[in-house]
């Protein structure tokens, strides 16, 4: 924190505003005692229901999304972030340096090989963390990188076999890579443990029925085939 | 469950929300509309 307070007054002058969100579910107090004593002056929110991790997709901090003056996400890091890490600071600064219509509009390549590294090396630090191997099997499935996600997604399941998540996330990660056997495989699994989830019912419907989604989602016959399949669940 | 999950990305209008402050004021994301804004998401545990 008193980092990013040295940068918040360094770019005080570039129309700039940091933010902070303590995510924490335990009330003000912590993050209050923690912001008084660190000394800065920018606003620090509590986000004791865990808005932010539902409406940016994490599960894990401290990440940083930098926004520019229209509203736009220029940058977001999730997990790793930090005013230590000086490639973080130089992205940051160069984004302060310059006029908003000058920057491009996708992430360069390296950014994200950038994001993919340091997920796994975070992956590998918490080896036996089924939470954080699932949330970067997450993030490693939204960067677009099946196979570690695969990886990540399988570890997550053995630590916890309970984790329906986990399961259905190895499922698609196995889809993406091609291997629609073991991919429904994995989904029936979650399945089992979520039977009343109605998302990995209908992923498993998509790839073994495709006729009743495209071209058009045949909302009648789902209805027909949930109670045909609760009516055997319920017999076996 | 969070299978659903719609990050949003870099290119992307950031969500806007409303949260209290350590002190219990009330702030929303769009106050901050025409500033550079970084925001920086930690947890004290």
């Amino acid at each position: 924190m008193p980092g990013w307070q040295q940068f918040a007054e360094k770019h005080a002058g570039d129309n700039f505003q940091m933010l902070s969100v303590a995510m924490d579910g335990g009330g003000v107090e912590k993050p209050r005692a923690f912001v008084e004593a660190s000394g800065v002056t920018f606003p620090t929110f509590v986000d004791a229901s865990g808005l932010l991790f539902r409406l940016y997709g994490f599960t894990a901090v401290p990440n940083g999304v930098y926004v520019d003056e229209t509203g736009i996400i220029r940058f977001q890091l999730f997990t790793g972030f930090s005013v230590d890490r000086e490639d973080v600071v130089a992205q940051l600064e160069t984004l302060l340096a310059t006029p908003v219509g000058d920057i491009p509009a996708t992430p360069t390549v390296a950014q994200q090989s950038l994001e993919i590294e340091v997920m796994l090396e975070q992956a590998a630090a918490h080896g036996n963390d089924p939470h954080m191997q699932l949330s970067l099997a997450e993030s490693l499935l939204q960067e677009g990188s099946s196979e570690h996600a695969a990886k990540a997604f399988r570890r997550a399941f053995e630590l916890d076999c309970e984790s329906a998540n986990a399961a259905f996330g190895l499922g698609t990660a196995l889809h993406q890579l091609g291997q629609s056997t073991e991919a429904l495989a994995s989904w029936r699994r979650a399945l089992q443990i979520e039977p009343d989830n109605f998302i990995i019912r209908k992923q498993i419907w998509r790839v073994e029925y495709p006729e009743r989604f495209y071209p058009v989602i045949d909302y009648d016959w789902q209805k027909v085939k949930l109670a045909q399949e609760k009516a055997a669940e319920g017999r076996a | 469950m969070s299978v659903t999950l719609q990050r949003p990305e870099v290119g992307m209008e950031a969500p806007d929300f409303s949260l209290p402050d350590v002190y219990g004021k009330r702030w929303s994301w769009s106050q901050f509309r025409g500033k550079r804004v970084l925001l920086y998401m930690w947890a004290s545990w």
